[in-house]
C-alpha cells in the first residue's frame, strides 16, 4: 500500500492520539472521598472568552474540559506539557492546515439549568471556538489567530481549519486558558458567563458555592466520563489575602497545599520552617517559567552596538543577584525560559552567547571601550516592583554592576498600570526590566524577538532571527522544530537582546497523603488533581 | 430642651455628610488623567477610552455627575463595580456586617480594657500599677496593629501548631462559630483604642479628683469605690464618651488590615480590593458609607454627651 504524506500524517496522529486517551496512571487502588482545600481566588467573573485573569481559569479548570489537555500525575516531569485527549478521544492531522477531533460519546453536561446534563457534541465545540474568535474584549484571542474556521462534520466530529501551518496549535489548544468548551444555552440563558450560576462545564467538578472572597466549593461530578474520576468528593479553593496567615494556616494543616501562586507552592523564606513543622511534606522542586529581563532598545544608540549589549550581559553578575534574592536555588534563563524543560537549551549549550552569561566586568569595559563608550555612559531603566523585594533588589544589585563598568543607570519606577501600558508593551527610553508573561510553550518566549509583536520589548528586528522562528512555527516535525527553536536561541544568545535574569526554583508543597497528585506550571490545577485521591 | 438640642445638632451633621459626600466624590476626579487610560488598559474594563470614560459617567458635565451620583446614592443605589459588575449595594450588604461586627468587638474590648485600667491608674497614681499600665498604654498606641497581627496569627502557628480558621464562618453556619472568629482580631483592633481611652480616662479622673466636690466627699468619709465610681467616675468619663466617636473612625480604618489578616469578608478588605483593582465606583460607594457611618457616629455620640451632662447645650 503506498502511504500518501497527508495519509501518514493521519494515521500518525490517530496513533498517537490513541496512546494519548486521558487513564489516569495510578499508583495503587484509589481511595473516593475527601476534602482538598487550597488557597484559591476570586476571580472578577467566570466567563473564560472576557478576562484573561488567572484567577478565573484556576476555577474553571475543576469544571471545565478542553479537547485536548495536559498529561497530568506524579510521573510528568514539571516543565514538560505533552497533550492527551480531554474531550476528544482521538485526533489527525489531515494536512498543514486541518486537524480533524472525534468527541467521546455520552460526555454530559453538569446537570444544572438551562443545560440540564444534556449530551456534549460538536455543535458546543464549534459554538465555543466561534464566541472565542468573535466576541468582544478577549484578551486571549491571538492564541486562535491562526484558526479560519471550525466544522461540526457530525454530531462527534469536529474539523478546525487554519489559515497557515501552525506547529504550537495543539499546544494552545491544550493551554488551560480560556480554551475549555463552554455551553451555548448558559450564554443566551445569562447573556454571558460571568455569573457562578453560568460556571457549567463537563470537567470533573461542578461549582457548588461561590462565596466572593470567602470560599468557592466544588463537588465532585458523578457524571464525569472518566470512570471512576475524581476520587476527591469535594475542593474547597480558600480565598485568603495575607501570604502570612495563610503559611500560618497552611503548617497548622487548614490546607493541604503550599499556598503561593502559582501551583501550590511555598516562599523560598518559608520552606524551612514549614518542613520542620509539617516533617512527612511532600516537597517538589521545579525551575519557574517567570522569567524576568533587561530590555534594550536595540534599534536605538548605544544599545544598536551589540558590543553594548554583550557588555552590560558580562557587567551583571547573576549568580551573585541570584544567590542574594533567592537563597534557595535559581536557575539561568536562556532566550526560552529554563522551566520548559522540554524546549529551553541549557545555557551551557547556547554556543557562543553562553559566555556573556558569565561574570566578567574586565570584558565588559574592554567592549564598552572598543563601542566608543571608554568613559561609559548615562542611561535610565523603567520597572515597576510587583511589590516583590526580590525583585526590587535585583534591580539595585543590577544598578550596582553597570555602574562598576562606567554605565550610569538611572532607575525610574513606575506604578504598575503605568509600568504596563509604556514599558511591558516596549514603550520606554534606554532599558526596562521586568518579569515576563509564565507561558507554557517556547513560541510566546520566541515571539519577544519578532518585529511588530507586542511582547517584543526591545524592537528587535533581525531577519535572521525571524526567519528561523517563523520556520520553527511551520515545522510540523518534532525533532525538527525542536532543532530550530535551539538554532533560534543560539542566535539570540549572541546577539543579546535580552538580558536574562535567573528564574527561582519553585518548591511546591503537598500533604503526603494525597497520592497520584504530580505539581507543575500553569493554571490546570483541576486537570493535575482529577486523577488525585487520599489515604488517610 | 433636649429634642431641640438634637434637632440642632442633626441640623449640623446634614451638611457636613454633604460636604463629606463632595470630598468622596472629587477625590476619585483628582486623580490625574491618564488613569483612566491605565485602568482601562491594565484591566480591560472597556472596549475603548470613550466607553470607559462613559462607564464612568466622566462623559458628563460635573455637577451633573455629582448630582446624579448622590441623587442614586439617596436612594440605595451606588452604581456597579468595575471588576466585577456586581451592584456595589448588595456587596456592601453583605459586607458591612462583618465590619460592624468586628468594629463593635473592638469597641467593646477599647472600653473593657481601656475605662477600668485608666481608673485604676488615676486612683493608684505613680505606683507600680500605674507605671505598668502607662506602659501598656503607650506600647498600645505605638505597636502597628499589622504587626501584632501577624505575630499573633504567625507565631502560635509556629510554636503552638495552631491558628485562627481561614475559613470565614457566616452567621447561618454556626452563629457559636461566627461569632468567636471576631474576638482574636477585634481584641487587637481594640488594644490601640483601649490605650487611647486608657490615658484619656487616667487624666480626666486625676482632673476630677482634684475637684473641690470630691474633697469633700472624702471629708465626709464615704469610701473609695463610693467617691470614685459614683462622684467622679461619671464627669471623667464625658470626654471619653467623645473620643469614642473619634476612636469608631480609628477602629472602622483598622479593619483594612485586620479584615486581611484574619480573611474576614468584610467592608475593610472590599476597600483594599477595590484599592488593588482599581475599582474607583466602589472604592467611591464604600467611602461613603464609612463617611455616613463615622457622621452618623458622631451625631450619637453628641447625643448622648448631652444626656450625660444637662448643661451641655450649644
Amino acid at each position: 500500500m503506498r502511504l500518501s504524506r497527508r495519509r501518514l500524517l493521519a494515521l500518525g496522529g490517530l496513533t498517537l492520539a490513541g496512546a494519548a486517551a486521558p487513564r489516569p496512571a495510578r499508583a495503587a487502588t484509589p481511595k473516593p472521598g475527601g476534602v482538598f482545600r487550597f488557597r484559591g481566588y476570586t476571580p472578577p467573573h467566570f466567563d473564560p472568552h472576557l478576562t484573561a485573569s488567572y484567577t478565573t481559569m484556576i476555577n474553571l479548570s475543576l469544571t471545565h474540559s478542553r479537547l485536548i489537555k495536559h498529561k497530568a500525575g506524579p510521573n510528568v516531569k514539571p516543565g514538560t506539557f505533552e497533550y492527551e485527549g480531554d474531550l476528544a478521544e482521538l485526533w489527525s492531522q489531515q494536512d498543514d492546515t486541518t486537524y480533524v477531533f472525534k468527541l467521546r460519546k455520552g460526555v454530559k453536561w453538569h446537570a444544572k439549568p438551562p443545560v440540564n446534563g444534556r449530551e456534549l457534541t460538536a455543535e458546543d465545540v464549534k459554538y465555543t471556538f466561534d464566541r472565542f474568535q468573535t466576541i468582544k474584549g478577549n484578551a486571549n484571542q491571538h492564541m486562535m489567530a491562526s484558526l479560519a474556521k471550525v466544522d461540526a462534520v457530525d454530531k462527534y466530529t469536529v474539523k478546525f481549519t487554519l489559515s497557515s501551518p501552525n506547529a504550537w496549535f495543539l499546544d494552545f489548544l491544550s493551554n488551560p486558558v480560556a480554551l475549555c468548551i463552554v455551553p451555548r444555552e448558559a450564554v443566551e440563558k445569562f447573556t454571558d458567563l460571568k455569573s457562578a450560576e453560568a460556571v457549567i462545564g463537563t470537567g470533573p467538578w461542578v461549582l457548588d458555592k461561590h462565596e466572593p472572597k470567602v470560599k468557592t466549593t466544588f463537588v465532585r461530578n458523578p457524571e464525569y466520563f472518566v470512570k471512576g474520576a475524581p476520587s476527591i468528593e469535594r475542593v474547597e479553593a480558600i480565598d485568603f489575602p495575607d501570604p502570612a496567615s495563610r503559611f500560618a494556616a497552611f503548617i497548622t494543616g487548614q490546607l493541604d497545599a503550599g499556598p503561593e501562586f502559582p501551583g501550590m507552592m511555598l516562599r523560598h523564606q518559608d520552606v524551612k520552617t514549614a518542613r520542620e513543622k509539617r516533617p512527612n511534606l511532600r516537597v517538589v522542586t521545579f525551575p519557574s517559567n517567570v522569567m524576568t529581563h533587561v530590555g534594550m532598545r536595540v534599534d536605538t544608540a548605544p544599545f544598536k552596538d551589540i558590543r553594548v549589549r554583550q557588555a552590560l550581559s558580562l557587567a551583571l553578575d547573576r549568580k551573585g543577584i541570584a544567590e542574594a534574592t533567592l537563597p534557595l536555588g535559581s536557575v539561568r534563563n536562556p532566550p526560552v525560559a529554563a522551566g520548559l524543560a522540554a524546549w529551553a537549551l541549557p545555557v551551557e549549550q547556547l554556543g557562543e552567547g553562553a559566555k556573556f552569561y558569565e561574570y566578567n566586568p574586565k570584558e565588559a569595559k574592554r567592549l564598552l571601550k572598543e563601542a566608543g563608550h571608554g568613559n561609559g555612559f548615562a542611561t535610565t531603566l523603567t520597572y515597576n516592583n510587583y511589590q516583590s523585594q526580590e525583585l526590587i533588589d535585583a534591580v539595585q544589585m543590577a544598578v550596582k554592576f553597570w555602574k562598576d563598568v562606567g554605565v550610569e543607570v538611572t532607575v525610574v519606577e513606575k506604578p504598575y498600570a503605568a509600568y504596563f501600558a509604556s514599558a511591558y508593551q516596549g514603550k520606554y527610553e534606554g532599558m526596562m526590566m521586568g518579569p515576563q508573561f509564565p507561558a507554557l510553550d517556547p513560541y510566546n518566549f520566541l515571539a519577544q524577538y519578532l518585529p511588530e509583536e507586542p511582547k517584543n520589548q526591545s524592537h528587535v528586528n533581525d531577519p535572521v532571527l525571524t526567519d528561523m522562528i517563523l520556520n520553527s512555527t511551520r515545522a510540523l516535525d518534532e525533532k525538527k522544530r525542536r532543532a530550530l527553536v535551539h538554532d533560534a536561541q543560539r542566535h539570540a544568545a549572541k546577539q543579546v537582546y535580552y538580558l536574562r535574569i535567573n528564574s527561582q526554583i519553585y518548591y511546591a508543597a503537598l500533604d503526603p497523603a494525597l497520592k497520584n497528585f504530580g505539581p507543575n506550571l500553569g493554571y490546570d490545577y483541576g486537570g493535575r488533581l482529577m486523577a488525585a485521591w487520599w489515604d488517610r | 430642651m433636649l429634642r431641640k438640642y438634637a434637632f440642632k445638632r442633626l441640623l449640623i451633621a446634614l451638611p457636613s455628610l454633604l460636604l463629606a459626600t463632595v470630598i468622596v466624590f472629587s477625590l476619585s476626579r483628582l486623580i490625574p488623567g491618564d488613569v483612566v487610560t491605565l485602568m482601562m488598559e491594565e484591566n480591560q474594563y472597556a472596549k475603548d477610552l470613550a466607553e470607559m470614560r462613559a462607564k464612568l459617567g466622566l462623559d458628563r458635565p460635573i455637577y451633573r455627575q455629582y448630582l446624579e451620583w448622590i441623587g442614586r446614592a439617596a436612594t440605595g443605589d451606588l452604581g456597579r463595580s468595575l471588576y466585577s459588575n456586581r451592584p456595589i449595594t448588595s456587596e456592601l450588604t453583605y459586607r458591612l456586617p462583618v465590619s460592624l461586627e468586628l468594629g463593635a468587638v473592638a469597641l467593646v474590648v477599647a472600653v473593657l480594657l481601656g475605662v477600668p485600667i485608666g481608673i485604676v491608674s488615676a486612683v493608684r497614681r505613680d505606683t507600680v500599677r500605674d507605671y505598668v499600665a502607662r506602659s501598656a498604654a503607650i506600647m498600645g498606641l505605638a505597636v502597628p496593629g499589622f504587626w501584632l497581627g501577624t505575630l499573633v496569627v504567625v507565631l502560635p502557628a509556629i510554636y503552638l501548631g495552631w491558628s485562627p480558621s481561614i475559613q470565614y464562618t457566616a452567621f447561618g453556619a454556626d452563629p457559636w462559630r461566627h461569632f468567636t472568629q471576631f474576638l482574636l482580631p477585634g481584641f487587637l483592633l481594640g488594644v490601640a483604642s483601649a490605650a487611647a481611652i486608657m490615658r484619656l480616662t487616667r487624666t480626666q479622673l486625676l482632673e476630677v479628683l482634684r475637684q473641690d466636690y470630691v474633697r469633700t466627699a472624702w471629708a465626709k468619709g464615704l469610701r473609695e469605690r463610693w467617691v470614685v465610681l459614683k462622684h467622679s467616675l461619671k464627669n471623667a468619663l464625658i470626654p471619653v464618651v467623645t473620643i469614642l466617636g473619634i476612636q469608631v473612625a480609628q477602629i472602622l480604618s483598622g479593619t483594612v488590615i485586620f479584615e486581611s489578616i484574619f480573611g474576614l469578608p468584610g467592608m475593610g478588605r472590599y476597600l483594599f480590593d477595590s484599592i488593588t483593582e482599581r475599582d474607583y465606583p466602589a472604592i467611591q460607594g464604600i467611602n461613603l458609607v464609612v463617611v455616613t457611618t463615622v457622621v452618623a457616629i458622631n451625631l450619637l455620640v453628641d447625643l448622648v454627651y448631652a444626656w450625660l451632662d444637662p448643661r451641655i447645650r450649644y
